[in-house]
């Protein structure tokens, strides 16, 4: 006998069974049951039954260099019932925004007419991911994501939507109690209630936990006084169901009183709220956005959100959960801009020649291209992640997505109007509504700076709890010398710029798509470099604010490889099952994935060379004085000192 | 491609083709269009006698020939023959016969591109007694001739472009198991043939429109992809006056070919040229083309020395005269080829000369110096004469030429 390997009675059986590929069923049953999604006979496969798979975070282990490669395969969430639904669903959507949504009225007015909100109520818009019990349309994160594209069509009604139902109810759907979703949701899935999301204060933007509004508890324990004002709130005028956060004492285990922040469902009708007159807005300007005043409303204790003082994370679920749609709605304008366009650009013509004759203009639209084609891969990919795994974790994905989309529809949507000329600089064409539209994009739902620091820190935290393995091992040589080997030629490549390339990414993809597998992986490779060479220069002080640029490029840098992950995986899928006109995807993605790693190779030196070298220290310099001025410092041209 | 030369040489050799009107194409141009169905029966199997002046039907009992023996042809019928088949027993006995004569009788029933029908059949098999339960019936092609009568079924799926389903996977894996070779061929159909469906760049939906304005709306807009900049209307002919027919008319043009219409010499006649035929899938479109004798190529510049990039010009400051003969000053479009310049295309309800004369009208509206130039209509067509001699048409502009 072979010490340490017994061969035991059930090994013997499953040998011999592999050998001879006997089944272990009789003839007499079918023998079905060869893979456990697949039932007998001859039903289709279900998605809805089987367990959904538990995944670890994707962009949080890329920080430490590990690559879950079940991202290469591009989910495909729904079956074909939901499928033919969702598409049946799109429909007279898209016919009610062609057809009865006047954007500029809406524009100009700054109003979104009655008759167009009660069209959106009979479509079913209120409730999109309302559970179906509750009068819902129970949709999934991808469906959501679809239907994000057609409602993005006028900003005013997107963010009007997105306020009632991203943000406003979501938190009674993730953490409220059966009975608040049995008293709330039915009223509002039907659009007879509309929905609020109160966090901004005049004095906390960014800052959610300094908010100041309070909550106080009566002594009978089953009421609590809300005092306080809100500022910037969607639907804010009208609202009938706001979420509020206020702050509230806790008890300490020491006998101190702190302050945290509880969420609150408020009814307008509680008595004591009041809204203050719509804001004038440079976009979106059919959306009513005005400040809402709290004056000891009265709330009972049974309208608390999750737990008393558990009110942060609660706002934090409910932000996270609603951002990935920003990219498919960004793709869905983006696509109806270029098509106008591109009209233009074919018919117009210049020195007796189309304008699409010519390179620069050729270049807008391709590079246009690229970035709507990132886009939508991230938004659905992202989807997919949240509908196909147990208890996903996409905070960091949905992020990146919304940082990405948003600058990207900043961009192009001004290329748009760039190609139109004096004609896009025009109110009688749409473009100077969508541009004016999109630069919200940018500040709400978490500004990109503050994002692109939670993309940083939130990935850099998750690094630094294995890292601290690694420091350990570091600082013993000679207790872990394979290690030390192994680590110090890895060191010596890096600092070459020459990582080996050891993930294999290239056999989950199609094998046209090898140049970008390799690109990624080498980007990959590199970043995980970069985060290692800041946790070790600055260490605990990495959230510091004077190391945020360091962070944010740690942040670009993973935006770029989650697009790059997503193109790819996406462009690999459509080859291999054949969708129309894939060559082109293939090239779109290849294209992405080049320039992409353009910028990380130049973020990761910059990193790597230190603030000293890569001007990180000069700019704070610069901006320093210029802070300390008050204004421009550099003296005008024309002084002269002599004569 | 190979895969289509494959199946090209397969069809020569081994199908019974009836009524085929193959057109051979080359590989770089859409596929070849069969407008019949290929079948494959049991007589071209290794398992049979190949004899070539069979009769398929004496193969077949009489008694299954029977099911499918009905005046009436259509789905029901044949789903109902399917269930009918099932009474006969609970082993199902002649299965395989029964298979091959359902898939020679489809097209006559009018479902040989339905997947339900192909599934059904197949569902005829036996479930679970063929799969193999040791190394030797694995090895062997276990049930052989049940697992060709699959095979076949699959093939003829796949020459009719009918795409399976995973349900399709279930019942040949609850038949022969997941080492078969039915799985295995149904492996192969799943990889290449959702490749190929939609490796056209110009698809045509897969079932084509019956109605004649639809297709010829089709037709027309896919001749104008060529030039983007170009829009393909719907007019009617009795909007102009004096018109005898009645139809539609459906016209293709772009802002460029207007452009060259403008600047058309009016003393040179242009020519409605026509029928040409154009097919989508295995309907077929007739359409006119307005030509133009070809223009000259312009003439390469004349340069003293040809790199003297001393002597750069551009335009922004004037320096270069729209006369000069300079590459920038009159780029050729894709309308202008060798043979003539193509200055629309139209396809109309009646193809006749009353409904071009329309259609010519029509355009004026569009293009003003048309009114100016004399316009010909050819005699000679491809398929024949285009109309009587009686009804040439009175307007003095139009005067038909013998080719």
């Amino acid at each position: 006998m072979v010490r340490g390997y017994k061969l035991n009675n059930n090994n013997v059986i499953r040998i011999r069974a592999a050998l001879f590929n006997t089944s272990t069923h009789t003839n007499s049953e079918p023998a079905i049951k060869v893979q456990e999604e697949e039932h007998s006979g001859t039903q289709q496969p279900q998605a809805t039954t089987t367990p959904k798979p538990k995944r670890e975070p994707f962009v949080k282990n890329l920080f430490l260099g590990k690559f879950d490669k079940n991202v290469l395969a591009f989910p495909e969430v729904l079956d074909q019932e939901r499928h033919e639904l969702l598409h049946e669903m799109v429909v007279p959507i898209e016919r009610f925004f062609n057809e009865q949504v006047d954007g500029a009225k809406i524009d100009d007015e700054a109003k979104i007419p009655e008759e167009t909100l009660e069209g959106l109520k009979s479509l079913g818009l209120y409730g999109q991911q309302i559970p179906e019990e509750y009068g819902g349309l129970g949709l999934g994160a991808t469906e959501y994501a679809r239907i994000a594209e057609i409602t993005s069509l006028d900003g005013g009604i997107a963010v009007t939507l997105a306020a009632h139902q991203a943000i406003g109810l979501k938190g009674i759907i993730i953490a409220g109690t059966e009975a608040q979703k049995a008293k709330y949701l039915p009223r509002l899935a039907t659009g007879e209630w509309t929905a609020a999301f109160c966090l901004t204060e005049p004095g906390s933007g960014s800052d959610a936990a300094s908010i100041q509004t309070s909550a106080t508890l009566s002594d009978d324990g089953k009421t609590w006084t809300l005092n306080g004002n809100k500022i910037w709130i969607s639907n804010g005028g009208y609202a009938d169901l706001m979420t509020v956060f206020a702050k509230t004492k806790e008890m300490q285990r020491d006998g101190t009183m702190k302050d945290r922040v509880t969420a609150f469902i408020v009814e307008r009708n509680y008595g004591g709220v009041t809204s203050g007159p719509p804001e004038d807005k440079l976009g979106i300007r059919g959306s009513n956005t005005c400040e809402v005043f709290f004056d000891n409303v009265p709330v009972p204790a049974e309208n608390v959100i999750g737990e008393v003082g558990g009110g942060f994370k609660v706002a934090m679920n409910i932000l996270n959960s609603g951002r990935f749609s920003m990219g498919s709605s960004g793709a869905g304008i983006l696509k109806c801009v270029m098509k106008w366009a591109i009209e233009h650009a074919n018919t117009r013509h210049q020195f007796s020649r189309p304008l699409s004759d010519f390179a620069l203009i050729k270049e807008k639209f391709a590079r246009m291209s690229v970035n709507i084609y990132a886009m939508e891969s991230m938004a659905y990919l992202t989807a997919g992640i949240l509908d196909g795994t147990q208890d996903p974790d996409c905070s960091v994905e949905a992020a990146m997505v919304k940082v990405f989309s948003s600058e990207g529809m900043w961009k192009w949507s001004s290329e748009c109007l760039q190609v139109l000329g004096g004609l896009g600089y025009t109110k009688s064409y749409p473009y100077e509504r969508y541009l004016r539209d999109a630069r919200i994009l940018l500040i709400f739902e978490g500004t990109n700076e503050i994002l692109r620091l939670f993309i940083g820190l939130s990935g850099l935290q998750h690094a630094g709890l294995e890292l601290r393995n690694l420091v350990k091992k570091l600082r013993n040589p000679l207790m872990n010398p394979g290690f030390i080997l192994g680590k110090g030629i890895e060191r010596f490549r890096q600092s070459k710029d020459n990582p080996k390339l050891d993930l294999g990414l290239s056999g989950h993809l199609h094998p046209s798509l090898m140049g970008g597998a390799e690109v990624l992986e080498y980007c990959v490779k590199r970043f995980q470099y970069a985060v290692e060479t800041v946790l070790a220069r600055y260490g605990l002080e990495v959230a510091d604010p004077a190391n945020q640029l360091e962070v944010a490029r740690l942040a670009d840098c993973a935006i770029d490889l989650y697009a790059m992950t997503a193109v790819l995986s996406r462009a690999s899928r459509s080859h291999c099952i054949g969708i129309h006109k894939s060559d082109h995807e293939l090239q779109l993605a290849l294209f992405f994935c080049e320039e992409a790693s353009k910028r990380v190779k130049i973020a990761v030196k910059d990193i790597e060379d230190g603030p000293f070298n890569s001007g990180d220290n000069v700019v704070t310099a610069i901006a320093d004085e210029v802070l300390s001025n008050g204004g421009y410092v550099a003296h005008h041209p024309l002084t002269r000192t002599f004569w | 491609m190979a895969l289509r030369g494959h199946l090209l040489l397969r069809g020569l050799l081994h199908s019974t083709l009836r009524n085929v009107s193959v057109i051979q194409t080359t590989c770089n141009r859409t596929p070849t269009l069969v407008s019949h169905v290929r079948t494959i029966t049991s007589s071209h199997t290794a398992f049979a006698a190949r004899r070539k002046n069979d009769n398929v039907d004496e193969k077949t009992s009489m008694t299954i020939q029977g099911f499918f023996s009905s005046k009436e042809k259509n789905k029901d019928v044949f789903m109902v023959a399917c269930d009918a088949f099932r009474t006969r027993g609970p082993q199902l006995r002649g299965h395989v016969e029964f298979i091959y004569a359902a898939m020679k009788n489809m097209e006559d029933f009018g479902v040989h591109k339905d997947l339900e029908v192909y599934k059904k059949i197949l569902d005829l098999m036996p479930k679970g007694k063929m799969i193999p339960t040791n190394i030797f019936q694995q090895e062997f092609m276990h049930y052989p001739r049940q697992q060709q009568c699959a095979i076949d079924c699959l093939e003829q799926m796949e020459l009719n472009g009918v795409l399976p389903d995973s349900e399709t996977e279930m019942i040949l894996r609850n038949t022969f198991g997941k080492h078969s070779h039915p799985v295995s061929k149904f492996g192969r159909m799943m990889y290449w043939m959702p490749k190929f469906k939609n490796a056209s760049p110009w698809p045509i939906p897969a079932s084509p429109p019956n109605d004649a304005l639809e297709l010829a709306q089709l037709a027309v807009a896919r001749m104008c992809t060529v030039d983007p900049s170009s829009s393909v209307t719907v007019l009617q002919t009795n909007t102009v006056e004096d018109a005898i027919d009645d139809t539609w008319i459906v016209s293709g043009q772009s802002l460029t070919q207007q452009k060259l219409v403008e600047e058309l010499p009016v003393d040179q006649p242009i020519k409605v040229e026509g029928p040409f035929r154009i097919f989508l899938r295995d309907k077929l479109v007739g359409y006119f083309i307005l030509r133009a004798e070809a223009r000259p190529p312009p003439e390469p510049i004349k340069r003293e020395v040809v790199d003297d990039v001393g002597s750069l010009k551009f335009w922004f400051t004037g320096e270069v005269d729209p006369e000069e003969e300079t590459n920038l000053g009159r780029p050729v479009s894709v309308h202008e080829q060798e043979d003539g310049i193509i200055l629309g295309v139209c396809a109309t309800g009646t193809s006749s000369r009353d409904s071009l004369l329309s259609w010519v009208r029509l355009l004026e509206t569009t293009n003003p110096n048309l009114a100016n130039i004399p316009v010909l209509f050819t005699q000679a067509s491809p398929i024949g004469e285009v109309m009587a001699i009686d009804q040439l048409s009175n307007k003095s502009e139009t005067a038909t030429i013998p080719t």
